[in-house]
């Protein structure tokens, strides 16, 4: 009976923690007496978000956009860098008060996150190897197909595709490891956002033609933090239509928005 | 809506996914299985190799050990994975689960049972020679049954390990209950709280049952022991 009770009150326990797990609300006034407004962005995305390992200084279109943010608060700020799988819990845990780091915009996600309005729309592409004889997404059907954990990359292949396509999907933590499965022919293509594959291309690999699933990236951040996000949101609005972003984008040197 | 990471909501999203978990569920039990057999074979033949009196055998063993031992599982998962595809041997993740596993955790089983075995004093090999028992019968009747009760708790802790040690195959996608969990705690909804809370709780099940019956068993068997003795000396 002890042992039964002990259980129970760990488990109370577990999910008491989880329950006021959360921590207060962050707002435009804590970051500004803080005096730093802290991002998570990738590092290894070049013109996204890129650490530049010759100057030591983060660089890209999602980097510029955070440091705009920070400007307008008149905050410095403090990169932390992320992955797919650790954004989420650094934003829940308020590590981080924000996120830009190639966050695609879904209607199922909005259910956990918030989003800000689409800073850059990329496109999802394929890259295969030149001598793998792929030259079409025709070529794919019974191929496995390398994509990133908390990507919606699988899911847009498969619907562009449509039926009759025979597909398998590897999730991997990182592009890294997906470079490294392709190379060694663990799986025959790489599937994600073209910015991410240009990021990857070398002169043994090719990025297929077609493009597609139009992919919107939006400033992440926690739902709770309702004033902190109508801040972020206005800004971006505003910088939108007063082509602020359209100048950074160009100044990194990407690709116009994609429009499917 | 509720947006906490352990709402309702989260938890129906959970259960109509439960398909997924269960397979991944059964990945890992079928690797676990697989691997805990090689590891045991492995760890008994190298264990009696490097407690014998063979120096080649010896040699051998302490090769196996002390490579396994001191890389780490990650790195000769990915080299498996990687590696055995560059050189054109290609394993099924489940094989290389099975064989990675297996491999590493029988490097640890090996010395568990060369303690147990060296534990025991040489004079009794010794005595039972002297009475006639061949090398054989001296390991198997007098030698073995007092080692088995050394070598049970440890044996079991590495049992439990090469278990949770499964989820070094969510790096390779190897289909594991891990992986699983990894991958739907980062689509769709992102609801990780459930995801990594069904997946501890599952290994638990898999895992606590193991270390509670070697337990029940080790204080059977030295129950035994302490009365055998008492009987002796009466």
């Amino acid at each position: 009976m002890k042992k039964i009770l002990a259980f129970i009150l760990v488990f109370a326990m577990l999910f008491g923690f989880a329950a006021c797990g959360g921590s207060s609300e962050i707002t435009t006034e804590t970051i500004k007496e803080r005096g730093v407004l802290r991002v998570g962005v990738k590092d290894s995305l070049i013109g996204m978000g890129y650490l530049n390992p010759e100057t030591g200084e983060y660089e890209g279109l999602e980097i510029d956009i955070a440091r705009e943010i920070a400007k307008e608060l008149g905050v410095d700020i403090e990169f932390l860098v992320v992955t797919p799988t650790t954004r989420l819990q650094m934003i829940d845990s308020g590590d981080i008060d924000i996120s830009l780091s190639n966050f695609t915009i879904t209607e199922e996600r909005k259910m956990s996150y918030h989003f800000s309005a689409p800073y850059y729309t990329d496109a999802v592409g394929v890259m295969v190897l030149k001598n793998s004889g792929i030259s079409s997404l025709e070529d794919l059907n019974g191929k496995t197909v390398g994509v990133t954990m908390s990507s919606t990359s699988a899911q847009s292949l498969k619907e562009y595709l449509g039926e009759g396509y025979e597909l398998t999907f590897d999730e991997f933590d990182d592009h890294a490891s997906i470079k490294l499965a392709l190379s060694s022919g663990a799986v025959q293509a790489h599937c994600v956002d073209t910015v991410v594959l240009s990021t990857y291309m070398d002169d043994t690999t090719v990025i297929l033609e077609d493009r597609f699933a139009a992919q919107p990236f939006g400033v992440v951040s926690k739902l709770s933090n309702t004033e902190l996000n109508a801040y972020v949101d206005a800004l971006i609005e505003k910088w939108l239509s007063d082509g602020t972003i359209e100048a950074i984008r160009e100044a990194n040197g990407l690709l116009p928005s994609f429009e499917g | 809506m509720n947006s906490g990471i352990f709402a309702l909501w989260r938890w129906e999203a959970l259960w109509a996914s439960r398909q997924e978990f269960i397979d991944a569920f059964f990945v890992t039990i079928k690797v676990s299985v697989f691997a805990l057999a090689l590891a045991l074979f492995l760890g008994v033949v190298f264990g009696l190799f490097s407690s014998g009196n063979n120096k080649v055998l010896k040699g051998i063993a302490r090769v196996y050990v002390e490579f396994f031992q001191n890389t780490p599982l990650v790195l000769q998962v990915l080299f498996m994975y990687y590696g055995l595809l560059y050189a054109g041997i290609g394993l099924s993740k489940e094989q290389i689960g099975v064989i990675g596993l297996g491999v590493y955790t029988g490097a640890y089983i090996s010395e568990v049972v060369r303690t147990g075995i060296t534990s025991i004093p040489y004079g009794q090999t010794e005595a039972a020679l002297s009475q006639g028992f061949t090398h054989l019968q001296a390991m198997r009747y007098i030698i073995l049954p007092q080692s088995v009760k050394i070598a049970l708790p440890p044996l079991a802790n590495q049992m439990v390990a090469l278990i949770k040690n499964t989820s070094v195959l969510a790096m390779i996608a190897g289909g594991d209950l891990m992986y699983r969990s990894n991958a739907w705690a980062s689509n769709g909804t992102l609801s990780y709280g459930p995801a990594y809370l069904l997946c501890g709780i599952l290994f638990f099940c898999l895992c606590f049952p193991l270390t509670y019956f070697a337990k029940r068993y080790e204080r059977k068997l030295k129950n035994q022991a302490n009365n055998s003795e008492k009987e002796a000396c009466a």
